[in-house]
């Protein structure tokens, strides 16, 4: 499919065919994707659990929701759980990631790239972020209490948390193009950890429930954003980068852009899912 | 381009064609694939400011580098700086200007409605109080937020299939303020650096990664995902999975870019 | 505990519900029968609509803010299981659902197999 119709078809599916499970050759598409990601400074951050929601036990299931969790976690046959390893950055700071990179001419020295150079700036620099002063203690919230974690810095745990973002990006666009339905959802991050037995030193962000769209693949239309103007800016902040309708006009014959919600038969459909998953309406 | 062929072609471009300026509408292309990358509750914590090198002095330049990404600034005519907005949040719930969850705009469009149990009310009574307005008194924190780079990347890839380089390298916070007059509650994600690339598409070839089996697991972890290898191949024929660096020609690749830039290359 | 229909469909809660329903739906979503399954519910429950509402959802210590009350929460989701069961009819259940939504107060049932 189309990149720039891979984009304008992703939507935050929020029903999905319970009863259809997802090929594995699919998964792989999609954790291959996430394997060919960019790393944010070269370093090996990111980590992914693939979990099938019918080999959780029911109690594990039900432990996973919070009040906010809505169905589509029953209907979703498949979590993707992604994690960064927040020891990835001081295995970085070593060296061997970027020795290894000068020495396959990914990094070269007409960019300054020399062992000396390694040494003297780019490390340290590393060592910068990693000791920073401004510092946060990750917890993990239990039924008894907090359980403390390491101590990182706010930087480092910026650099980790943008790794995450940049890997559940190449996941949510591969399910698209495989012809499935995905969304980044609310689950107890805390209590799957427990479940999939990771590490206290893994931070994590919003998984990804993976399925058959049980919904039409316009989920309503393209949700609605606040003005382009608001977000982008050219040469300083205050200065909205001019939005040119002819380029719009272009990523609207190819699919990226596409009616915004809702839909005029939205409301028909949604009232049409609820009965067929016995919703209330 | 074809998605796989995109994400196949994702590399650290380290060579651009300083001399060829890259045409607005492309400019434009990454940052509307950026505003539709998803974000949790319709919010927009990703912001982007766009600058030429062409269009700051020397020393503006200088105050934008790190050890990390120096020549790159040299080089590439187009810096796209993203950031997380911290504020983001605190503005959706009290100002309600824009359609996000806090202002009612999912129930209201039928992305979230009765059928998940939410209703304008639930927003109001529930949501509002109990999960995003939390955490708002100790006001902007630091610490990166995931959506941010959502939205980066997709313009990213959006860069990549308009036939452009595009890398992400680390700016230098300080400097970025005080030149492009950057809010306090904005942090800073990454520098996207972009041009038409003076190297083959190739660059050095796919960088390494660890084994896949080694960091995606399945049901549990330290149960390694297994590569199907003929899905690997499929993936490897659709462009996804290329070969990897460094491709026999990178060395003589490297010495002919940096005499063409002046670089050093011993 | 015997419950009068015509004091479940003037109770606040049943016409925020009923009116917010109509708001949201549009005029095709019918709603016949509705009330009288709540009353049923209500006979149920032994709780009048209002009554339910506010174990759910309190007002905070500080005053003001509602607080949805996690505990009778789930013990309202148990029981509209329970009426569910009793009365082999999932759409009454989700009648019941539906004005706890309406009213402020997720509802997230199984999905049906």
């Amino acid at each position: 499919m189309e990149f720039k119709a891979v984009a304008g078809w992703r939507r935050s599916v929020r029903f999905f065919e319970p009863w259809r499970e997802v090929e594995r050759e699919k998964i792989q598409a999609i954790m291959e994707a996430v394997h060919r990601a960019p790393r944010v400074l070269e370093v090996d951050f990111v980590r992914t659990v693939v979990v099938y929601r019918d080999q959780l036990k029911d109690h594990e299931l039900t432990a996973m929701k919070m009040p906010t969790t809505t169905a589509q976690v029953d209907m979703a046959p498949v979590y993707v759980f992604f994690y960064a390893d927040l020891e990835a950055l001081p295995r970085a700071a070593t060296g061997d990631n970027f020795r290894e990179l000068m020495a396959r001419g990914v990094l070269n020295r007409s960019h300054g790239w020399t062992e000396s150079f390694l040494e003297e700036q780019v490390l340290p620099y590393l060592r910068g972020i990693i000791d920073h002063p401004d510092r946060i203690t990750m917890r993990t919230r239990t039924p008894d209490g907090d359980i403390e974690g390491p101590s990182v810095s706010r930087a480092h745990l910026s650099l980790a948390r943008s790794a995450i973002g940049i890997a559940q990006e190449h996941a949510l666009l591969a399910a698209f193009d495989e012809g499935l339905g995905a969304q980044l959802s609310a689950l107890n991050t805390n209590i799957a950890n427990g479940i999939l037995g990771v590490p206290n030193t893994w931070t994590t962000s919003s998984p990804m429930l993976l399925g058959y769209h049980g919904e039409s693949r316009e989920t309503g239309g393209q949700r609605p954003r606040e003005p382009f103007e608001e977000d982008f800016f050219e040469m300083r902040y205050g200065h909205p980068f001019y939005r040119e309708p002819a380029v719009v006009d272009r990523l609207t014959a190819a699919e990226m852009i596409q009616p915004t919600a809702p839909l005029p038969w939205r409301k028909d459909e949604l009232r049409a899912l609820a009965r067929k998953f016995g919703l209330p309406d | 381009m074809d998605f796989r062929q995109v994400i196949g072609r994702q590399r650290s471009y380290q060579y651009f064609e300083p001399w060829r300026p890259v045409e607005r509408d492309k400019i434009q292309v990454i940052l509307e694939a950026g505003r539709l990358a998803s974000r949790a509750v319709n919010t927009a914590f990703s912001k982007a400011i766009v600058t030429y090198r062409d269009s700051l002095t020397e020393e503006e330049r200088d105050a934008l580098k790190t050890p990390l990404s120096a020549t790159l600034f040299d080089l590439a005519p187009v810096y796209i700086l993203w950031y997380h907005d911290m504020d983001a949040r605190r503005r959706a719930v009290e100002e309600r200007k824009w359609p996000t969850v806090a202002s009612g705009t999912l129930v209201e469009v039928g992305a979230l409605g009765p059928p998940h149990g939410w209703s304008h009310k639930y927003v109001q009574e529930v949501i509002l109080p109990e999960v995003l307005t939390p955490g708002l008194d100790s006001g902007p924190q630091r610490g990166g937020n995931a959506d941010a780079s959502l939205a980066m990347q997709q313009g990213l890839l959006a860069a990549l299939d308009e036939g452009l380089a595009a890398t992400l390298a680390p700016f230098d916070e300080a400097g970025a303020k005080r030149l492009l007059h950057i809010p306090d509650t904005w942090e800073p994600v990454m520098a996207m650096l972009v041009g038409y690339p003076a190297e083959s598409w190739e660059a050095a070839g796919q960088e390494p990664r660890p084994p896949l089996e080694d960091v995606c697991f399945e049901q549990a972890v330290g149960r390694g995902f297994v590569r199907d290898p003929e899905v690997h191949e499929r993936l490897r024929q659709a462009g996804m999975i290329q070969r990897e660096s460094p491709v026999p020609w990178r060395e003589r690749e490297v010495r002919a870019l940096s005499r063409m830039a002046e670089l050093p290359s011993d | 505990m015997a419950v009068d229909v015509a004091a479940v469909r003037s109770s606040e809660a049943t016409r925020a519900w009923l009116s917010s329903r109509a708001a949201y739906w549009g005029p095709g979503a019918s709603q016949a029968g509705f009330v009288e399954t709540l009353a049923e519910f209500c006979e149920f429950a032994g709780k009048m609509p209002d009554e339910i509402l506010s174990e759910c959802l309190r007002p905070s210590k500080e005053g003001g803010a509602l607080v949805l009350r996690v505990r009778a929460r789930r013990q309202y989701i148990d029981a509209i299981e329970r009426f569910e069961a009793q009365t082999g009819s999932r759409k009454a259940a989700n009648v019941v659902r539906s004005f706890l939504i309406y009213n402020g107060v997720a509802m997230n049932p199984s999905i049906l197999p």
